[in-house]
């Protein structure tokens, strides 16, 4: 937990332009609130390993990400439920999943379905209100927040786990 | 600042590399791991696999020692499959689709033990209600063979009803209510006031009569003549009444003498149900046939429920249909963008051992929807002659492509070797054959109609002598040899309630050997039965014959108004027409004049 907080002031920090860190959050919770083991997760995966996001975040974006989709599954299925049954779009679904890597791809799963959905629109927004987060902190707390006592004791506990090996 | 970073290629590939090396060295072990935890969860019992391989490019999987245990047995594997090879369709695979085109399995048996006990995979819920139905069925055994109990007549009329004692208890309550009833008509309409009211009327007419005064003669005549009409009013009163009373009488005599016969029928009754005779002999078949069948067809009923949602998925689902299961979500179907079910098996040669031979069979469109498949899922198993039987024939067809499931199921077996069967119980067969020809329909998961025959031959049983029973001793001496059983049964009704129609000589079989058995002790039994049942209902039966000699007293109050006022009525008649005689001539003489004589 501390481990991660210190990530995110790292980040924050460091030289890293606002978006490389506001898309590795927003990568972090698109794969977070999809099932993990789904075809386009791995490609979501491997698109972030060669754009030059920040990976850290994206690891703790994950992690907080996929608590939220575990409060969220029953709206995802209902989402997923809501979309795939729509009486209006059943002949684009029928044309859609006709191609097998569709289903490989387990698109029709009203979890994966609603989850998806929802990341995807939530995603860019997400992206740039981070973003925009990230320019005012860096423009205007950057400097406070060095003077916090409880930055310093995050600063030791940081040495601390250096000096334990990083366990 | 680049945007991308051409070395996440590498890290990707590195890390892909490595997963995908992972999963080929690994995959078999986790897909053997996950078929035993999944499938002993949906199954509800433990499947244990030897070994399993899978071969991508050949896209074909083998899977050694399949062991599925009995849920009802832990000791026992209800379904043992030595080899299973499959060839696997791998482009419907990639859909999420299982179609296996061709399936091998070799080495099928069925119920055999365990050498380890098999895991308990329910909740606390079900263990209880297994318990409970282990505790139930019962394994074929021959009745009371443990020793037969023959219930004291004491006993038997502790927990029977006799109709001789509620049909005496109702007789006298009648008969007390006809009582009470009379005693207050009786009181009412036969109030000693009115007869003696009658007397002083009579009396004080009497006494104007000695007056002498013929001036008032013809009004005395004519109230003797009222007074002579309310008494024959009174007398007539009384005799409508006994009649009346009569009729009660009657009845209740009627009631008193059916009672005469009912012991003989609660004697007749009882001995039917708790002696042996011929008739009894069926509550044989109850407890030989019945018993154990009905357990077992339960068993099947109970595997047939657990199965039928497995095999019958609607074509197209609504959303309704669609149930929610957290994290895992609902796999919404869409037909015809890919006309196929999610599972479905197309060909599958199958070998069994049955009765330690070996016996060939198929299995043909075995799918998880039928509907949408469009055909039905045909099992067949058939073999001729060998040491064991002269043939097998079992044919299952599992149609559920319509609206109305229509599952059947239909088995010829002939001439069967039964020696060296053993059943705890029953015995071991040291000899005799048997033809066994059945089928059985199940319309809409629900309904039942069947029928099987059975007919054993020369049959030579070997029970185990049991020391002191000599009863049970000398009925298995009966039944060690017998040239002839036929037994038919009917099945009908439905899955949660089914008839079984039972018809056999083995009860004569059994009876004939019981009544053997028992013929001294049945005799004393049926003496004492009856004894028992006039001593119980016989305080009854004299209560209720007292009541009605109260009430046949009671009768004689109507004899003796009637007799007291005949009486006065005689006196009455009389006293009037003594006055006619000495009435004066019609309009007197004149003046008051009297005649000298």
């Amino acid at each position: 937990m501390i481990r991660s907080i210190l990530k995110i002031f790292q980040a924050l920090n460091s030289d890293e332009k606002p978006w490389q860190l506001s898309l590795g959050l927003a990568f972090g919770g698109i794969i977070g609130l999809m099932p993990l083991w789904t075809p386009h997760n791995i490609l979501l995966l491997f698109i972030a390993c060669i754009i030059n996001l920040n990976f850290a975040l994206l690891i703790v974006g994950f992690i907080f990400f996929s608590g939220i989709a575990y409060l969220l599954d029953p709206v995802f299925h209902q989402i997923g439920l809501a979309v795939l049954t729509a009486e209006g779009m059943q002949n684009f679904w029928n044309g859609f999943f006709s191609n097998s890597i569709f289903l490989f791809d387990r698109l029709n799963n009203t979890l994966v379905m609603g989850s998806l959905l929802f990341s995807l629109a939530a995603s860019a927004p997400l992206f740039f209100i981070l973003n925009l987060l990230i320019r005012k902190y860096r423009q205007h707390l950057q400097g406070i927040f060095d003077k916090i006592p409880i930055l310093k004791s995050l600063k030791l506990a940081k040495i601390y786990d250096t000096l334990g090996g990083g366990r | 600042m680049k945007i991308f970073r051409w070395q996440g290629v590498l890290a990707f590939a590195i890390i892909g590399g490595a997963v995908a090396l992972f999963l080929i060295m690994f995959i078999d072990g986790m897909i053997e791991r996950g078929i035993e935890e999944n499938g002993s969860q949906a199954a509800k019992t433990q499947i244990d696999l030897a070994s399993l391989s899978t071969s991508l490019m050949s896209q074909a999987a083998s899977v050694y020692g399949l062991e599925v245990a009995n849920p009802d047995n832990n000791m026992e594997n209800i379904l043992q499959i030595e080899k299973l090879s499959m060839d696997v369709d791998g482009p419907k695979a990639v859909s999420g689709k299982i179609i296996i085109d061709e399936l091998k399995a070799n080495g099928i048996r069925l119920n055999q033990k365990r050498t380890t006990p098999a895991k308990k995979i329910s909740s606390k819920n079900e263990k209880k209600s297994e318990e409970k139905e282990n505790a139930e069925s019962g394994s074929m055994a021959l009745p009371g063979l443990g020793g037969i109990d023959i219930k004291s007549p004491e006993d038997i009329l502790k927990s029977e009803k006799l109709e001789t004692l509620e049909a005496a208890n109702k007789a006298k309550e009648t008969i007390e209510n006809l009582k009470s009833k009379w005693q207050k008509r009786f009181e009412t309409d036969l109030s000693p006031k009115s007869l003696d009211e009658t007397k002083q009327k009579l009396a004080k007419l009497q006494e104007k009569v000695k007056g002498g005064n013929l001036a008032s003669i013809p009004e005395t005549i004519q109230e003797f003549k009222n007074l002579q009409k309310e008494i024959q009013d009174r007398i007539n009163r009384i005799k409508s009444i006994k009649t009346e009373f009569e009729k009660d009488i009657k009845s209740a005599k009627m009631q008193l003498a059916e009672l005469k016969n009912l012991p003989k029928k609660d004697f007749d009754r009882l001995k039917k149900k708790y002696s042996f005779s011929m008739e009894g002999g069926g509550n044989a078949l109850g407890t030989i046939i019945e018993g154990p069948l009905k357990a077992k067809l339960d068993k099947a009923w109970k595997v047939y429920k657990r199965l039928s949602p497995y095999l019958n998925k609607p074509k197209s689902p609504t959303k309704e249909d669609y149930t929610y299961v957290r994290g895992k979500g609902a796999n919404v179907q869409f037909a015809k963008a890919s006309p196929y079910p999610d599972f479905l098996l197309r060909h599958a040669n199958l070998s069994m051992t049955l009765f330690d031979t070996e016996v060939q069979g198929e299995l043909k469109n075995l799918t998880d929807n039928p509907k949408l498949y469009g055909k039905p899922a045909i099992l067949n198993f058939q073999s001729g002659k060998n040491e064991k039987f002269d043939s097998f024939d079992l044919q299952v067809e599992i149609d559920k492509t319509g609206d109305q499931g229509k599952d059947s199921i239909s088995l010829d077996f002939k001439g069967l070797n039964l020696k060296g069967i053993e059943s705890e119980g029953a015995g071991k067969v040291n000899g005799g054959s048997a033809n066994l020809k059945g089928q059985l329909k199940i319309i809409n998961e629900t309904n039942l109609e069947g029928n099987i025959k059975a007919e054993l031959n020369k049959i030579a049983l070997s029970i185990a002598k049991q020391d002191g029973n000599e009863l049970a001793n000398t009925i298995a001496s009966s039944l060690s040899s017998i040239d002839r059983i036929n037994i038919n049964i009917g099945i009908r009704g439905t899955i949660e309630n089914y008839q079984l129609d039972i018809q056999s000589n083995l009860n004569q079989i059994i009876s004939g050997a019981v009544k053997k058995a028992l013929a001294g002790e049945m005799a004393g039994f049926e003496s004492s039965l009856m004894d028992a049942i006039q001593k119980k209902a016989g305080g009854s039966i004299a209560g209720a014959n007292g009541s009605l000699s109260g009430l046949l007293g009671q009768g004689k109050i109507l004899d003796q108004n009637q007799s007291a006022y005949g009486g006065l009525l005689g006196q009455a008649k009389g006293g009037a027409s003594g006055l006619k005689s000495s009435a004066p001539l019609p309009g007197g003489l004149p003046g008051g004049l009297k005649l000298p004589f």
